[in-house]
Formats: structure tokens, C-alpha cells, sequence
């Protein structure tokens, strides 16, 4: 049973100048213990549908599933405690997502608190204390503000926070992008080593293919509110196959001649990510699109299961659909 | 408890007391940086001592209330009496000191109704925006601030008998609205704040939001304009007191004196300055000390 | 290096900043040098004074910062004692592209207003009409590849994507950048893609156009991709210098080798541990190296004394005691 089921998730805002689809349709599953990571620009819908699991927004369509039970339409205020604490979230921006007026102590105490409840103060302090020890940080911090901190160790308290509850999956926004690259570190290993130990599922949300490689264990490349390329990380780095994706890849600079051997042939980005609230049609992609052909703007793709040795490997696009097929659709 | 435990606590205990003591220092520290707002509350200070021990500070505790002694009438300022007498005999100077009495009950009463009612209805509707709630309490807000203030404050006064209470209670009347939008603003766009959105998460209950999460990140403003707030307090009361409908003679209400001693002016100016420059002092201090207050929750 | 003409040099800088009753001692002699055609790096994390550093070039420190100590001198010339000849390189020679485009923009101004601002300040002395103005800026626009420059030239900033906004403050910097590009992080908040075309716009201008360019960024990929020479700062000091390719293969200094060790790579799911401690407290920074409470090599001299750049090899320096000691070999292989 996967922790983690989306299926069809439709999410759209009614704004003045008409509706925003900010997520259009889209199925992924999570398994106990791995990480997906949703990547995409701004704009393609990624943090939408971690909110959606979270309860922040409520699906318009489709269906979110915990475990099997349907949460995508219960608002987070609705959620029983139990839920709550099975599902937590890391934002991206540490120093917003802490209260500057509380010391770390009452910001992670608030949680525990609430989910262990029947511990006494003592027990309470034992227990932040080995959590403080278990993520890498010194136990003087307990009584600074979160303006005292430095940009890491905030973020690494926003992670005890989320952890204090014991959570099955851990929602993850954009978790280093406001980050130096030595905080960076810090945190990703982090990341790394709860999940090891607790085999907590992560939900990586990020524009950052470095953090992907580093903490993923399957991959999703949105753009404007779908899916168009899903595989393992492994495959994924290795056989990128949608144009978007190849295009994303060569726009990383990178570090290495490996790392440069391991992009696909440069595939120059241009265009920029339309607005959400008019999707071109067909396909999203094919106003940017080098490989564009006559049926991309006019029909959407269809999702095309390509064989590879890390299980399913997914692309919505029209290069991968043969010919003949093509043919078909047309007519 | 095991005696491992105890001494965690303890040294918890002991840290927690030292980091609140260090903030208390360098909150005092930024206030004290200003020679305005120390100022300030030194003159506040020294006002609200003497109106405590009034009895024993005024020169003559029996000239507050009704005291007769045409002999010593019409005195200008002396040694013996430092803002003169008046047209009874009375010590100016003993009278302003019993009048900061009503002028700070007043500031008191009026304050400390106004601003927790007004946080808690703000809060509540701020939090809740969007449901009926906010909507009650908004438009109720709305009604209150749409008649003039002192209008309402007079029509409360002239309907019910004019003593000091009454006007006390129209002035809370017409106050609370502005605490209640000032803080509907604020909860407003911090609800949306990342950490509020995490403690929903773990499921902190909503009162906890409001009062934990939320009012925290509220104080500066809203303690600094209650001393703002303190001074206006202070005018209001004394105008109602002026036009009649408080404190009614012979009670030391420097609006009151005000009032009476005005038909004395302009030959007998020291009756009417006595009380009137208590008074602006008084606002004065409020003011300086609010820019300190202001000051020390800036600096965080 | 020195035979060929230098453009830009900064000597010895140290720069004070005053908040409340604390000074905040950030740069401490920082030292640079950048001639015609060059194109150097800084690279630094948050905090390190690299913003500082472009602030003091151009001189527009806030009220508070105070140049205590160096020189900079453009083409020989001081630009800190001659208010004069700043304004005029100002306004001829240097232009510069900001972290934040939304920030850099004034939201009630249009795009045409904003070019015409800087426009009439460089060309000043030119007697230009308005019309005349109005086709440099729509060149200059032209020039940033936006597309339908008519639109653009009559929008306001937040009617303009990301991308947009970036080329849009490109276009003013070029105005006057007629000699050296100043980039302080122009393309942070830019996603990948975008980042990309900005990255390869601002190679071509810089190409074309002969200019020498200075870019700071915390972003290791991104130098690399675009400068030669690069300068390491670490709490207000330039720790290390030298050819960018010989940085990335043999950092020498501890702090440059965990940083990019830190950096996360698309080959490997390995990283760094990251570094512990925070930067330095400006106001009571650390004596000797700054670097030494989160260094892990540090030594009883590193708390004392401050190590100052040696010569390692051809086009590479670095101030680290560890280097400073006679028998290189033990540190060769350090992390």
C-alpha cells in the first residue's frame, strides 16, 4: 500500500480575471520510506499540490489518498490529530515558517506537547534534547530566537519541529533554496539520516536538480499543473526523455567534466513559463519546444510507459509516441 | 523524579530565568537609549506617586473637595501656594495633584477594558476572516466609529446622569473599535505567515493561534499605541469634565477646573494655567514614553 | 597580469558599518585588480561582504558604511577622494546589475521612464532631445533580446515576468557600462531556464561588447560557467584567488575545499557536511584568520595572526597559515 496516492488531482483558483489552473490533473504514488521529488519552475503547480496534501487548499477534483483514506477534501482545521500527526510540512523560507518571538525550546515544545501528550516537562526536555542531538544541533540553542540563528540551524529546527510529532511523511518545500551552500549541506545530510533511521517518505518540492540527485528516490517534472516526465532518479539523470526535462538538465551550470558528459546534448532554454490562468493547448511545453510538430498544439499527449530496469519510467509526449500512432491520433 | 532529572531541570529552569532576565536588560537598555522616553517616565513616575499618596504630598489634602476660606482667595502663585488660589480660598497646587487622581483612574479604567476587548474582538476577527464572525464584529466596530467620538461620548453622558464613571464608560465606549481594526489588520496578514500555517499543522487549537502564535508578534503595536492612547484619554476626559458632563464640582478633575476657573480668566490666570499645564505635562509623558516603547519592540 | 592595462583596483579596503552603539568591522583589507577584457568572480556566501565590496567600487554605501582604510582607484585614479571623477566613471564607464529586479525597479515608473532617467544622466553633455533618447533606450532594449520593445518600453515593472524585469535592468546597466559590468547575484530569483538565458545574455554583451566584467555569486556553477579569475571571500577577506579552473580542481584554502565539496552535484549523491558554526559576528569578528572557530584544521597561529595571501603556484593565492609553513605536502591532500 502506497502512503501516498494522487490520483487525477485537479486544483483551480477563481480569480477576478478568470481561473487559474494551477494544478490540471495529475497521478503520482509515494511508497513507504522513498522520496518524490516534484520539480518545476515557478509557476508549474508543485507547491499547490503539496498544500492540497497538506489541507492548506482542498482538491477541486481528483483524489488524494493517506494510506487509503481520502484526505484531499478535508481542510487542515478539519483534520483529526491523529492525521495531523502522521503528515508534516518543512517550508521553504525558515525565517518566516518559525515565530520570531518564541525561543526554539517553545517552538519545538508546542508540538510535542500537543502529540505526546502525557509526558512530563522532564520528559518532554529529554526527549527535545535527543531530537536536537539526532539532526545535529547543539542544545545552546534552546533558549535563542530564531533571529539569533544562522540560516541552517533554522531550518534544521523547523525539521525538529516537523519530526517532534513522529510523522510517516514529511512534506518538503523547497527546503534549501533560501539556503547557503555549507547550511545546505547540513540540512540535506540531515534529511538524509532521519530517513534512513525512521523510514519516513519525503515529498521533495523543488526546482533544484542538485538537491533531486542528492535525496530523491523517483522523480516528477511538472510544467503548468501536469506531469510530463516521471522516473527513478537513477534513470532519470541518466535517460532524461522529455524535451522540457532535457532542457531544464542543460540549463544547470555545472561544476564537472563528468557532470557536463552527463547532460544531454545542449538544448537551449528560451521562451519563459506562460500563465497558468491560459495553458497553450495540446501540449504545454510546445511554445518552448524545439522538437514541436504539427499535432503537439493541437492534442495533449499521451502519458507513454517506457521500459527501464528501475521500474516504470512515464513521458507525456508525442516524440515517444510512434509514428503510426501518431497518424491515428491525427485523423 | 530521579536525581539526574531534577538537575536537568533545574539547570533548564536556571537558563531559561537567565535569557529572560538578559531580554528584560536589553529591551530596558533600548528604552533607556532615548533621553526622550526616559524622560518621559520619569515625569510619569513622579505623577503617579504623587497621585497615590496625594494626602501626603499635597500641601493642603483638605483644599481637594469642597473647602471654603474667603480670606486667602485670589492669590496669585507664592511660595505658599505654588499655582495659586482660587476664588474659594483653595490651593490650586493640592487640587492638581488630587485631579491626576481622576485623570489617571480614568486612563486606567478606560485602558484597561479598551485594549484587551478590543485585541480579543480584533483577534477573533481577524483569525476567523471570512466567516460570520468577522462580520458582527466588524460592521458592530464600523457603527461605533462612524458617530463622532465625542458626540457619543456626550449623548452617553447627557442621557445617563454626568458623573466620573459615566464618562468613563462612554469613553470606553467609543474607544474599542480602533484596537479591534488595529488588530483585525494585523491578525489579518499574519495568519498567513508560515509559522501560523505550521502550528495548524501539528494542531495548535485556534485559540492557541490567536493568543500564542499571533498576539506575540502584536504587542509593539498595540502597547505602543495604548500610551498614545493614554494621553488621548486624558484630553477626552477632560473635555467631557469641561463641557459639564463628568466630574461635577467640587471634584478635583483638572476638566473640571479647568472649566470652573475659566470664567476667572483673564484677570485670574493662574487658577486656570495650574491644572491646564498639569494636564499637557501629563499628555507629554504619555507621548515621550510611547516613542520609547515603540523604540524597544523596533529594535528586536 | 600587470602588463596589460589595468582597469580596476581595489587596495586594501577596509569598511566599517555603524548600527546603535556597535560597529561592525566587515571588510578587512580586501584587495582586488581587474584589467580590459577580464573577467573575475567573487564568490562568498551570505554575509561574506560581497555586496559591500561592489557598494564601496561604485560608492554607494549606505549612510552608515565608512570606508576607513584603502584605496580603489579606477584607471589609476582614486574614485574615494575624487568625488568628481566617481560621478564621471559613474556615468561613462561602470554600470551595474542588482540582486533583485522587482527591488531595482520602481513599481509607479515605466520602463521608458526608468531608461530615460539613466539615459539623461550619462549622456548629459550630449544635448539630446527626448526622441533621441527614446531609440538608444529602445536600442538598448533591443539589445537585452526582448521581444515587442514597444510594449515593454511603455510597461510597468510588475506587468513584466522575471525574466523580463532582469533584461529590463540589464538594459540600464549597459546604458552606462561602457568599460566594466558590475552583477551582484542577477539571476537568484530566476528559475533555471530563465537563469540560463540571462547567463548566456550577459556572456554574449560582455563578449561583444569587449567589457570587463565582475559577477558575485554564492552560486559555484555559475561562476565557473562565466568567469576566469576568482576571488574567495570568507567574513570580509578574500581568502583565495586565482585562475577558476585551478580553484575547482585544487581549492587550497579549508573553506573554499568544503564549500565545494558541500555543493550538491548531479553525478553523485554524495555531499559534504556542510560547515559548522555560522559567519562571523561583524562586531566582535574573530582574531588571527576569521575562519578558525569553524575551521577544522586550525592551529594556535590561526587565533592570532592574521595570514596574509602567499603565491602557490602560477595565477594562485591563498591566506591560510597552513600554507604559510614550509612543507606544503602535509596540507596537499588535505580533506
Amino acid at each position: 500500500m502506497s502512503i501516498l496516492k494522487v490520483e487525477d488531482l485537479k486544483k483551480y483558483f477563481i480569480v477576478p480575471q478568470g481561473v487559474v489552473r494551477a494544478v490540471d490533473g495529475i497521478d503520482f504514488s509515494l511508497e513507504e520510506g522513498e522520496t518524490l521529488a516534484l520539480v518545476g519552475e515557478s509557476g508549474s503547480g508543485k507547491t499547490t499540490t503539496a498544500h492540497v496534501v497538506m489541507g492548506f487548499y482542498t482538491a477541486t477534483s481528483g483524489s488524494v489518498k493517506y494510506r487509503d483514506i481520502e484526505i484531499g477534501y478535508t481542510p487542515i482545521e478539519k483534520r483529526p490529530l491523529e492525521l495531523r500527526k502522521e503528515i508534516q510540512i518543512v517550508f521553504q523560507d525558515p525565517a518566516t515558517s518559525l515565530n520570531p518571538k518564541k525561543n526554539v525550546k517553545d517552538i519545538i515544545d508546542t508540538a510535542i506537547k500537543i502529540h505526546r501528550k502525557g509526558l512530563s516537562s522532564v520528559e518532554r526536555l529529554k526527549f527535545m534534547l535527543s531530537l536536537l542531538e539526532h539532526i545535529g544541533l547543539s542544545e545552546d540553542l534552546l533558549f535563542k530566537k530564531p533571529h539569533e540563528l544562522g540560516g541552517g540551524e533554522k531550518q534544521l529546527v523547523a525539521l525538529a519541529r516537523a519530526l517532534a510529532p513522529g510523522p510517516r511523511l514529511l512534506i518538503l518545500d523547497e527546503p534549501t533554496s533560501a539556503l547557503d551552500i555549507s547550511a545546505q549541506a547540513r540540512v540535506l545530510n540531515a534529511l538524509k539520516k532521519i530517513q534512513e533511521e525512521r523510514k519516513i517518505s519525503y515529498l521533495l518540492i523543488t526546482h533544484d536538480l542538485g538537491v533531486v540527485r542528492n535525496l530523491a528516490t523517483y522523480v516528477a517534472i511538472m510544467y503548468l499543473g501536469k506531469i510530463y516526465e516521471y522516473a527513478h532518479v537513477d534513470e532519470f539523470f541518466n535517460r532524461p526523455l522529455h524535451p522540457y526535462t532535457q532542457m531544464l538538465l542543460s540549463s544547470i551550470p555545472t561544476l564537472t567534466e563528468e557532470e557536463e558528459k552527463l547532460l544531454p546534448q545542449r538544448i537551449l532554454s528560451r521562451g519563459e513559463i506562460p500563465s497558468p490562468m491560459n495553458p497553450p493547448s495540446g501540449c504545454r511545453f510546445h511554445p518552448r519546444c524545439p522538437f514541436a510538430m504539427d499535432i503537439c498544439k493541437k492534442k495533449e499527449p499521451p502519458t507513454m510507459i517506457i521500459k527501464s530496469e528501475h521500474g516504470s519510467h512515464t513521458v507525456k509526449c508525442w516524440l515517444y509516441v510512434n509514428a503510426h500512432e501518431r497518424n491515428l491520433n491525427k485523423a | 523524579m530521579k536525581a539526574e532529572d531534577f538537575q536537568l531541570s533545574e539547570e533548564i529552569i536556571r537558563k531559561e530565568r537567565e535569557m529572560r532576565r538578559e531580554s528584560i536588560k536589553r529591551a530596558w537598555y533600548r528604552f533607556s537609549r532615548s533621553k526622550l522616553s526616559m524622560t518621559g517616565l520619569i515625569i510619569l513616575l513622579a505623577i503617579i506617586i504623587s497621585a497615590l499618596f496625594a494626602e501626603y504630598i499635597a500641601p493642603y489634602p483638605s483644599h481637594a473637595g469642597l473647602y471654603i476660606n474667603f480670606r486667602d482667595a485670589y492669590q496669585p502663585p507664592s511660595l505658599r501656594h505654588l499655582m495659586g488660589t482660587d476664588m474659594y480660598g483653595r490651593d490650586v497646587f493640592s487640587r492638581v495633584i488630587f485631579g491626576y487622581r481622576y485623570a489617571l483612574m480614568m486612563v486606567g479604567m478606560v485602558l484597561s477594558i479598551v485594549v484587551p476587548v478590543g485585541t480579543v474582538l480584533g483577534l477573533l476577527a481577524g483569525y476567523y476572516r471570512g466567516r460570520w464572525i468577522e462580520h458582527l464584529i466588524m460592521r458592530l466596530a464600523d457603527i461605533f466609529v462612524s458617530v463622532p467620538p465625542l458626540v457619543l461620548a456626550l449623548s452617553i453622558c447627557s442621557i445617563l446622569e454626568p458623573n466620573v464613571f459615566n464618562a468613563m464608560l462612554a469613553v470606553t465606549l467609543m474607544w474599542w473599535p480602533w484596537y479591534t481594526r488595529m488588530v483585525y489588520s494585523l491578525a489579518s496578514s499574519l495568519r498567513n505567515e508560515p509559522y501560523v500555517w505550521a502550528a495548524k499543522a501539528l494542531g495548535v487549537r485556534d485559540i492557541n493561534i490567536m493568543f500564542r502564535e499571533l498576539l506575540p508578534n502584536m504587542l509593539g503595536p498595540i502597547l505602543t499605541k495604548a500610551t498614545l492612547d493614554a494621553s488621548w484619554v486624558v484630553l477626552i476626559g477632560a473635555a467631557i469634565s469641561f463641557l459639564g458632563l463628568g466630574a461635577q464640582p467640587p471634584t478635583p478633575d483638572l476638566g473640571t477646573m479647568i472649566s470652573e476657573y475659566s470664567a476667572y480668566l483673564p484677570q485670574y490666570w493662574w487658577m486656570s494655567l495650574g491644572p491646564a499645564s498639569a494636564l499637557a505635562l501629563l499628555i507629554l509623558a504619555f507621548n515621550f514614553l510611547g516613542d520609547g516603547i515603540r523604540d524597544v519592540f523596533a529594535g528586536e | 597580469m600587470s602588463e596589460i592595462e589595468t582597469l580596476l583596483e581595489v587596495k586594501d579596503l577596509y569598511v566599517n558599518y555603524k548600527s546603535y552603539w556597535y560597529i561592525y568591522k566587515v571588510l578587512n583589507g580586501v584587495s582586488l585588480k581587474i584589467s580590459k577584457g577580464e573577467k573575475i568572480g567573487i564568490l562568498g556566501e551570505s554575509g561574506a561582504g560581497k555586496t559591500t565590496l561592489l557598494k564601496s567600487i561604485l560608492g554607494i554605501l549606505p549612510p552608515q558604511g565608512r570606508i576607513v582604510k584603502g584605496d580603489i582607484l579606477y584607471k589609476g585614479r582614486s574614485l574615494i577622494h575624487d568625488k568628481k571623477y566617481l560621478n564621471e566613471v559613474r556615468r561613462s564607464s561602470i554600470g551595474m546589475i542588482f540582486q533583485d529586479p522587482l527591488a531595482s525597479l520602481n513599481p509607479v515608473f515605466t520602463v521608458k521612464e526608468h531608461l530615460l532617467d539613466v539615459l539623461k544622466v550619462v549622456y548629459k553633455d550630449h544635448n539630446y532631445k527626448e526622441s533621441d533618447l527614446i531609440s538608444i533606450a529602445t536600442e538598448l532594449l533591443k539589445e537585452v533580446m526582448l521581444p515587442d520593445v514597444e510594449r515593454v518600453l511603455n510597461s510597468y515593472p510588475f506587468q513584466l515576468s522575471g525574466g523580463m524585469r532582469q533584461r529590463v535592468v540589464i538594459a540600464m546597466a549597459l546604458a552606462s557600462a561602457k568599460e566594466l559590468l558590475l552583477a551582484d547575484e542577477p539571476t537568484t530569483n530566476l528559475d533555471v531556464t530563465i537563469q540560463d538565458q540571462i547567463l548566456r545574455l550577459i556572456e554574449r554583451l560582455v563578449n561583444e561588447k569587449n567589457l570587463s566584467l565582475i559577477l558575485v555569486s554564492h552560486a559555484l556553477g555559475l561562476l565557473f560557467r562565466m568567469v576566469n579569475t576568482l576571488y574567495v571571500m570568507y567574513g570580509g577577506e578574500i581568502i583565495e584567488y586565482g585562475d577558476a579552473r585551478k580553484i575547482l580542481k585544487e581549492p587550497l584554502h579549508p573553506y573554499t575545499k568544503m564549500l565545494l565539496i558541500s555543493a550538491p552535484r548531479l553525478t553523485s549523491s554524495k555531499i559534504g557536511e556542510g560547515i559548522k558554526g555560522n559567519p562571523p559576528d561583524y562586531r566582535n569578528p574573530p582574531s588571527g584568520c576569521r575562519f578558525h572557530p569553524r575551521c577544522p584544521f586550525a592551529m594556535d597561529i590561526c587565533k592570532k595572526e592574521k595570514p596574509k595571501l602567499i603565491r602557490i603556484g602560477p595565477d594562485h593565492y591563498v591566506a591560510c597559515h597552513l600554507y604559510s609553513t614550509s612543507d606544503l605536502e602535509k596540507t596537499g591532500s588535505g580533506i
